[in-house]
């Protein structure tokens, strides 16, 4: 007889690190394939970022405007980018059931969130540094603190990826993506623009998800003071990660209803 | 209901656990009170199951009796709600780190990404698993598997161009991709040409001629007959029958059955001992002896008939067979 694998189980398999990768080689090879979604996930976010950024760039000086154009194309990128297509990859793979068959195989459920997640998040992330380098020859201040704005950015790619994946709980389907969507992204658009606003709720608004990502992008670009505020910030944009998370490992369901 | 593994084996069933790594008289599969629930209802409502290395078991029942509930707990896609539940020596849903890459599953109903090639699929299956190609490359390992189910001209299709019957096909190339200890499939054959299915019990017979422990559901009860070692009937989220086909057999009535002349008093054949079930017509009765020993009881029949000068028309007798088993069961009959 002939198998498949004419193939022999020893104990050492392919590291969690080395299955990632292969779970994310193919999901990149079905979005490059995919021209829909390779339209969404690609050129759509450049897309509205270059409309920002030509018909804002003008109003943007001085650090905290320079704060706020990042802040908006970031989260316009990494909202539709990595928030919208983690959703709908999620939903997609859970209906055709494949999210099942990668379960019944040997890969932690880790491992496969992070393999469908991850080309997702690097996809963006690359768009990213391609844009910031786009705003640094159109003459956009660089940031004071890179370390502080890269962070954020990091910090905000995982928080729309897990957010996808609590979000994708409770969409039964692509299409139903365009609707379960909506609440987040209003609150996260609503709480960027919140922090903007005087109106002595500073120190709740400076704990929502818009809210953290908007001071740490200040705090980056010089705007505001490297304080307490800013790790507050900070511990709340990781809070922000850490919540869908762990919301979405206890509910997450792995076939359609 | 305790289901123990039969003491006794048959010939070849031996002959296969010669040749499997763990010893055959060990425990691959068990459970003891396994219930599971989805909210209120409960699907599984207190299940004992013990299976051995290298043994071929087929969980049967009708549509929502409880087997792919089962099927699930016992492979770790499911929590059971109560009891306890033993694969390969662990938990099958805590432990599943250390015991899925000794698994192979095929699901009822398991997508692929559609977009991905027969061949790619393969690719990335091989991937994720810890088998390691015995002989040659990876790609020449998925060229021969795919050779076995007749794919290899499906390569380079894209899975979502495949048939049903293809798709399926694919699905037993996975599960057996690694080839597993123990191998889980759950309906392999539903919607495959008689061809195909030729082709998929000679990969899975082969397994398990070589040590793979099978765990069978399926709706042909045929199958069950030809490859099972022993077989169990889910009724209602319980297990209604357990044992080897004859020891199943052996619960069942064979049937006995002729026309008679209208005129005839099938009711004498109370006096021999015999319980007759009978239709009347104005031209004859027809009559049906349920029998648990089918050679004295027909000896009664004839007896009788010849005694009494009857004719009998249309006689026939007939063995026990799974089918009326099942339909017993079915109908919530479990004694």
């Amino acid at each position: 007889m002939t198998t498949l694998a004419e193939a022999h189980s020893t104990p050492r398999g392919p590291s969690a690190a080395g299955r990632i990768t292969s779970i994310a080689l193919m999901e990149l090879r079905i979005i490059f394939r995919n021209k829909t979604v390779l339209l969404g996930a690609v050129l759509m976010p450049i897309a509205m970022a270059v409309y920002f950024f030509y018909f804002g760039a003008e109003q943007m000086v001085g650090p905290s405007a320079t704060a706020v154009m990042a802040g908006l194309t970031l989260m316009i990128v990494a909202l539709l980018g990595v928030y919208l297509t983690a959703t709908t990859t999620i939903a997609t793979r859970r209906e055709e059931l494949f999210l099942k068959r990668l379960r019944s195989g040997e890969s932690s459920d880790t491992v496969i969130w992070l393999g469908m997640l991850a080309p997702i998040v690097a996809l963006v992330a690359g768009q990213l540094a391609i844009i910031a380098v786009g705003f640094g020859v159109a003459g956009m201040d660089a940031p004071a603190r890179p370390l502080v704005v890269l962070g954020a950015v990091l910090g905000f790619l995982a928080l729309c990826a897990t957010a996808g994946m609590l979000t994708s709980i409770y969409t039964p389907s692509a299409a139903a993506a365009q609707i379960t969507t909506l609440p987040f992204l209003a609150v996260v658009i609503g709480t960027f623009f919140w922090t903007a606003f005087d109106d002595g709720f500073e120190a709740v608004s400076r704990l929502t998800p818009g809210g953290a990502l908007q001071n740490l992008l200040m705090a980056g670009w010089g705007a505001t003071e490297l304080d307490l505020t800013v790790a507050g910030a900070a511990a709340a944009l990781l809070a922000w990660i850490a919540l869908p998370y762990l919301a979405a490992a206890k509910r997450f369901r792995w076939e359609k209803r | 209901m305790t289901t123990s593994p039969s003491t006794q084996a048959s010939p070849s069933r031996q002959g296969r656990r010669a040749a499997s790594e763990a010893p055959a008289d060990t425990i691959a599969v068990s459970a003891e009170g396994l219930r599971c629930a989805y909210g209120s209802f409960e699907a599984v409502r207190g299940i004992d199951l013990s299976i051995r290395n290298g043994e071929f078991f087929a969980l049967l029942g009708t549509n929502g009796a409880g087997k792919t509930t089962t099927m699930e707990a016992l492979e770790g896609h499911r929590r059971a709600s109560s009891g306890s539940v033993s694969v390969l020596g662990g938990d099958p849903y805590s432990d599943r780190a250390s015991i899925r890459p000794r698994l192979g599953i095929m699901l009822q109903e398991a997508g692929f990404a559609d977009d991905l090639t027969v061949e790619e699929t393969c690719r990335l299956w091989l991937r994720l698993s810890s088998a390691h190609p015995r002989t040659g490359s990876q790609a020449e390992v998925i060229a021969s598997g795919l050779e076995v189910l007749d794919l290899a001209a499906k390569a380079t299709t894209r899975v979502k161009m495949l048939s049903g019957g293809q798709r399926r096909r694919l699905d037993l190339l996975l599960a057996t991709a690694n080839e597993p200890d123990l191998l889980f499939l759950d309906e392999p054959t539903t919607g495959l040409d008689p061809e195909s299915r030729e082709r998929t019990w000679e990969l899975v017979r082969g397994l398990n001629d070589a040590g793979t422990t099978v765990v069978l559901t399926t709706h042909y009860l045929e199958e069950a007959e030809s490859y099972a070692d022993r077989l169990a009937i889910m009724h209602d989220g319980r297990i209604a029958v357990e044992g080897t086909l004859p020891e199943v057999l052996r619960r069942e009535p064979s049937v006995i059955s002729f026309e008679v002349d209208a005129s005839v008093d099938v009711l004498q054949l109370g006096g021999v001992g015999l319980s007759p079930d009978f239709t009347p017509t104005p031209a004859m009765t027809r009559v049906t002896v349920p029998s648990l020993d089918l050679q004295q009881d027909l000896w009664r029949v004839l007896s009788w008939a010849e005694g009494d000068g009857v004719r009998l028309d249309r006689l026939s007798a007939s063995e026990a067979s799974l089918a009326a088993v099942f339909r017993r069961v079915s109908l919530g009959d479990t004694a």
